[in-house]
């Protein structure tokens, strides 16, 4: 309890941030680690806690900003409308994959979620040229309206990365959670007590895609411009996937200390070396393998066994 | 006396081994059913079978007269029929209280109210009470095993199957396990015991049955079945 | 019709090459259950060893493939021996997050050193081709071809008829069993795990003459190292051809006859379904 009012706090903080005139850098800075703390988050919901690999969230992401371009520049459809029309589509999707991917052991599962990811990404390269049309555009990319309204943004990417923290609170209050958490120690285990593991690995996914999905969709009226490369770009994954492994797999504030952590040493580095950024991610993520498994989250641990052994 | 749970002519198959053969059999309610052979006779096939752990290759299963042949585990053990595993699993992330609370609430199919009174119940039941804030890993071997049993007692079963619950145990240990099967039988609940020990099996069992290569090789009272020739043969090979 | 068959012979050569790259793949996957998301970077060392040994000492690239395979096994035996085996024994998961945070410091020291310029070798033979009944041939592509077969007949030789090669079965099947007779079992993953990287170094090497050579490479390998292992079964080796020609012959008729922006599209999706409808591929053979 006195975590979640702390988030709170915290939150209710960052909210009143650009009232008071924060500088346009720094909401950038700001609406980008809310966009990746809900991103994060949404992949800790359907992996963290079963320990089940999903090595393709981005496809959802694509699938967000994908659907809401083109709702937004063919159909002439309203933003928010577009980017709830994009969560739908992502559900629908998610369901007709996971069914049978969940099915598959963990290594076979995360490669397939990777190929479902990339095999989208070259359908939509090559959509077009293929059936000639001019839908998808391929490696020309959609621009979308433009929208100059920061605040708008902040806050939207705000809202989701809030409402992502409330529903994994919920998630790890109930049975929901600790039906994730046994599905990670032994699915068979769980399956002999009457849980149905692929239904309930299924709604985690769902949930995820869903609001991936959503904030593909912000992304893309946000930054106006989503190419193939961008949107579907496995890097993407790879950051929610660190950011979660980083902060604390299967945790609440896991997400949120992984996505803070790894935004601001990219920050810190700049953007011209991104080589350098990679290289320091690379060893952050080998050590933690080897030192500390449970991130950020499992320190808390060790500050408990140094106050003992004082 | 009704038939609670019957098997026909089940057959498994993994490639060309042929595990169960054509095996006929069923357990009638309130009874406590003996299941032994020697090692490799496919007993433990056979009741992954009838748990929904694995399906058959071919035959059918029948619970209370309905069909139920290739239903998943979690379907059977919500209709009330569980297993224990041969080889502890208990969550060890998970208090000993949630182990049980979540079988109560998915298998039992229980609100939070009645899950939480019959953890509580049976952590009592298993003299486990004063753990239930542990972690499971933290407990000794005969304690996850009370555990199990706890777990699978919370998901308000009909039906019982037990894979070599005692392997390890000493005598004393067998004794109290005995008892705590004919408790758990004198509530209404059909039992499967699948063992090892022939003193265990003998004692608490109404009727036993025999597999031998996957074949089912006798059927019928304690003393009769052990006194049988071909059973004799099988273990002893005389 | 000749186009048909020049189609098909191109696939079967490049499937060839794909084999050759994925054979190391197969290995270590198949007797550690590691999937080594670092494969990529393996083969991109080799291929850099080569042209560096060219650029600087005029070597034949054909000739730096004993080095690049000496090199690669001492690379993958410390990376086991010291990294990987921490993990070993842990869930699958961490295995392969460890092998992407090595992906990830290994391609991008490479650009850092290298830049991201890319970079090929052009030798005396370097664009020569043979014909046969009126088909191309590349002389290089037919070379990494060869080798291919070689590297299956060689771990092939290895695995059955040798002692090294009893062990690692015996550790593939059942770890507890072989610490029991008495196999060092972390000894056997690190040699399994060296050979599996040195035979990649080696394939590295063999393509450096025919491919743009890029420090980022490694990953658009290690995927098709996947399909290819996947399509011919994980962990079974001679599958690594099987599955390898299977792929080039598809990716060279979609290239041909549809577009070449669909043939990647369509290994995603052969991949995706082989691994919801056949997960043991092709063969049947692979590890589940």
């Amino acid at each position: 309890m006195k975590k979640l009012l702390l988030i709170l706090i915290i939150f209710v903080l960052v909210a009143s941030l650009p009232l008071f005139g924060i500088d346009r850098y720094y909401m950038r800075f700001f609406t980008y680690l809310f966009m990746w703390i809900a991103l994060a988050g949404c992949w800790n919901i359907s992996s963290g806690y079963t320990g089940y690999i999903d090595f393709g969230p981005v496809v959802y992401f694509g699938i967000g900003s994908y659907s809401t371009a083109i709702l937004m520049t063919l159909l002439k459809i309203p933003f928010f409308i577009s980017i709830f029309a994009g969560g739908i589509i992502a559900l629908i999707i998610s369901t007709f994959i996971g069914l049978p991917t969940l099915k598959l052991k963990g290594a076979y599962f995360a490669i397939a979620t990777f190929a479902f990811a990339e095999s989208m990404k070259q359908i939509i390269l090559c959509f077009d040229r293929t059936f000639h049309v001019k839908f998808f555009m391929g490696s020309y990319g959609i621009t979308l309206p433009i929208c100059n309204n920061y605040n708008l943004f902040y806050y939207l990417m705000l809202l989701i990365a809030g409402i992502i923290v409330v529903i994994t609170f919920f998630i790890e209050k109930t049975r929901f959670g600790l039906a994730l958490k046994a599905i990670n120690e032994s699915e068979e285990a769980s399956q002999m007590i009457g849980i149905n593991t692929t239904l309930i690995k299924l709604s985690a996914y769902m949930i995820s895609a869903f609001f991936i999905s959503v904030v593909g969709g912000i992304y893309a009226y946000w930054v106006t411009y989503i190419t193939p490369d961008d949107v579907f770009n496995v890097h993407k994954t790879v950051q929610m996937v660190i950011m979660s492994l980083i902060g604390g797999m299967g945790t609440l504030i896991g997400p949120i200390l992984g996505a803070t952590f790894l935004s601001s040493i990219s920050e810190y580095l700049g953007a011209e070396f991104v080589e350098n950024y990679l290289i320091i991610v690379g060893i952050i993520v080998v050590l933690v393998i080897l030192i500390e498994p449970s991130g950020l989250y499992g320190l808390k641990k060790w500050k408990k066994y140094l106050k003992q052994t004082k | 006396m009704e038939k609670i749970l019957e098997a026909n002519k089940v057959v498994k198959n993994f490639g060309a081994l042929r595990a169960v053969s054509e095996v006929d059999f069923h357990l009638l309610k309130g009874e406590i059913l003996g299941l032994i052979g020697p090692n490799g006779a496919g007993k433990s096939t056979l009741l992954n079978i009838m748990a929904g752990i694995i399906s058959p290759s071919s035959g059918k299963i029948f619970y209370k007269g309905k069909d139920v042949t290739g239903k998943k585990s979690y379907s059977l053990c919500k209709l009330g029929i569980v297993k224990t595993a041969q080889i502890v699993q208990p969550f060890t992330k998970l208090t000993l209280f949630e182990n049980i609370y979540l079988a109560a609430i998915f298998g039992g199919k229980k609100n939070s109210k009645d899950a939480t009174n019959i953890a509580n119940e049976l952590l009592e039941f298993s003299g486990l009470f004063s753990l239930k804030n542990n972690l499971a890993n933290e407990l000794s071997v005969p304690q996850r095993r009370r555990l199990e049993f706890a777990r699978a007692l919370a998901t308000s079963p009909e039906v019982l199957l037990l894979d070599e619950n005692m392997a390890g145990l000493t005598p004393k240990e067998i004794d109290d396990f005995l008892l705590l099967i004919k408790k758990i039988n004198s509530k209404g609940i059909s039992i499967i015991i699948v063992e090892h020990i022939m003193r265990a099996v003998k004692g608490v069992s109404h009727r036993i049955i025999v597999l031998n290569y996957g074949e089912k090789i006798a059927d019928g009272e304690p003393d009769k079945v052990l006194e049988n020739e071909e059973v004799q043969r099988a273990y002893f090979g005389v | 019709m000749k186009i048909f068959i020049q189609t098909l012979i191109n696939g079967i050569l490049i499937g060839g090459v794909y084999a050759a790259y994925s054979a190391g793949f197969s290995l270590i996957f198949g007797v550690m259950d590691v999937i080594n998301l670092a494969h990529g970077e393996l083969l991109m060392l080799g291929a850099f060893t080569a042209y560096w040994l060219f650029k600087i000492s005029h070597i034949d690239p054909y000739l730096s493939i004993p080095i690049a395979g000496v090199l690669l096994f001492l690379l993958g035996y410390f990376i086991q021996r010291f990294l990987i085996n921490r993990v070993i024994e842990k869930p699958a998961i961490m295995s392969y997050i460890l092998t992407f945070g090595l992906h990830l410091i290994i391609a991008n020291t490479a650009v850092k050193l290298w830049t991201h310029d890319f970079r090929s070798i052009t030798t005396s033979y370097s664009g020569a081709n043979f014909s046969i009944l009126g088909i191309t041939i590349p002389v290089t592509r037919f070379t990494t071809f060869i080798l291919a077969f070689i590297i299956v007949g060689f771990l092939f030789y290895l695995l059955e008829k040798t002692d090294l090669g009893r062990a690692i079965r015996a550790t593939a099947q059942n770890k507890k069993v072989a610490q029991l007779l008495g196999v060092d079992v972390k000894k056997i993953y690190a040699l399994t795990f060296a050979i599996g990287a040195a035979i990649t170094g080696i394939a590295g090497a063999s393509i450096s003459p025919f491919v743009i050579l890029f420090p980022e490479m490694g990953l658009s390998y290690t995927i098709i190292a996947f399909c290819v292992v996947v399509l011919g079964g994980m962990g079974y080796i001679p599958g690594a051809l099987i599955g390898g020609i299977i792929l080039g012959v598809i990716q060279a008729l979609t290239v041909t006859y549809i577009n070449a922006g669909i043939s990647v599209a369509i290994t995603f999706i052969l991949l995706f379904i082989m691994l919801i409808f056949k997960p043991t591929g092709i063969t049947g053979k692979g590890n589940v």
